[in-house]
């Protein structure tokens, strides 16, 4: 089941019933899954029309695809999985340079920016609403290629593991932790420059 | 207290899970620069996990298909695509051998019966591979469906 939701059929269940044509079932499956899959869209593709076929697109794909789910993972893994393969096939076909990584230095800022920011300017950003912290961090993240921000956002948002990230994406542990740390550093730099442009 | 800073492994770990060696530990209670950069991973981390959640802006429960049962039910017309695109593929063969059967037998009457066989072996093996070929890619895709 998906994280942070109370179990209310087992995934065998669920899949049972879908099967049997229960559309409570199917409701359960996309209301306990849509954050998820539209996490995962939403920060691999940023052209709105796109996003919306391809959340069609996947649900079609799960609702089809179910028979054949074998419970090698867990059922919210699985649509991970499908929505994350159904994003690159579309980056791949229509925008084979977002998902391109770029080197480190290419990212790093210099440090004159930000060296004066201190603890205590970093800490008052908790008093921002959620709304403001949010727009911070999506113009943080604008930039960042879409495999970055998928994976920051299956780690830190979802809380999902290493072993879980490797499932969904297919990549090697090494391959995740290694975009993941790059991922944080890039993100940190750019955060410590917002703040000491913005607040100091 | 140890003057050399911590490395940015270590930064973003010791933000994530409070986790340093006592050196690095005894360092950061000392160092303004680290404990800079540590509240600067620890505020970009709560910046994620507090960030809106992204929805879908339409009803998702319009995406479930009209009639579930049939849409979970093995795909007859898929196999009925598969029969008809072999038998034709076999009929054209066939076809092809009947209408240029003089031709044919013209190319074949100059080769041996180990050439015959050899050609055989040849042409087999071509369509083998190709057929290996496309068992991959049909497996490939369903193991994109459930990995492992």
């Amino acid at each position: 089941m998906y994280p942070g939701r109370p179990p209310i059929l087992s995934d065998k269940d669920m899949i049972k019933k879908i099967m049997e044509g229960d559309r409570h079932a199917a409701t359960l499956l996309i209301r306990s899954t849509e954050k998820l899959v539209a996490n995962i869209v939403f920060r691999m593709i940023n052209n709105y029309a796109d996003r919306k076929d391809l959340i069609q697109d996947i649900y079609l794909k799960i609702f089809r695809y179910l028979p054949k789910f074998r419970f090698q993972s867990k059922l919210s893994t699985w649509v991970a999985h499908i929505s994350y393969t159904t994003c690159l096939d579309h980056l791949q076909k229509y925008r084979p340079e977002l998902i391109d990584i770029p080197d480190d230095d290419e990212w790093l800022l210099p440090e004159i920016a930000w060296q004066k920011i201190n603890r205590e300017t970093l800490d008052a950003s908790q008093l921002l609403s959620v709304k403001e912290r949010s727009e911070i961090l999506e113009k943080l993240s604008a930039t960042l290629p879409p495999l970055y921000r998928t994976l920051i956002t299956l780690f830190h948002k979802e809380e999902l593991s290493i072993d879980e990230i490797m499932n969904i994406t297919g990549l090697p542990a090494g391959t995740v932790k290694n975009y993941l740390f790059r991922a944080r550093k890039i993100l940190k730099e750019r955060l410590l420059d917002y703040y000491s442009k913005e607040y100091l | 207290m140890s003057k050399i800073h911590l490395s940015e492994e270590q930064l973003q770990r010791y933000a994530l899970d409070g986790f340093a060696d006592p050196v690095a530990a005894e360092h950061v209670s000392d160092c303004i620069h680290c404990q800079t950069q540590i509240s600067a991973y620890q505020t970009l981390y709560s910046h994620i996990r507090e960030a809106e959640a992204s929805l879908p802006d339409f009803n998702t429960e319009l995406l479930i298909p009209d009639l579930l049962s049939e849409v979970n039910a093995p795909d007859k017309k898929e196999a009925w695509y598969l029969y008809s695109l072999l038998s034709g593929a076999i009929g054209l063969f066939v076809a092809g051998l009947i209408v240029y059967w003089n031709t044919i037998s013209w190319i074949f009457s100059g080769i041996g019966t180990i050439g015959l066989v050899l050609s055989l072996v040849l042409l087999s093996g071509i369509l083998a591979m190709q057929l290996i070929e496309l068992y991959g890619t049909y497996r490939k895709k369903m193991k994109a469906l459930n990995p492992e």
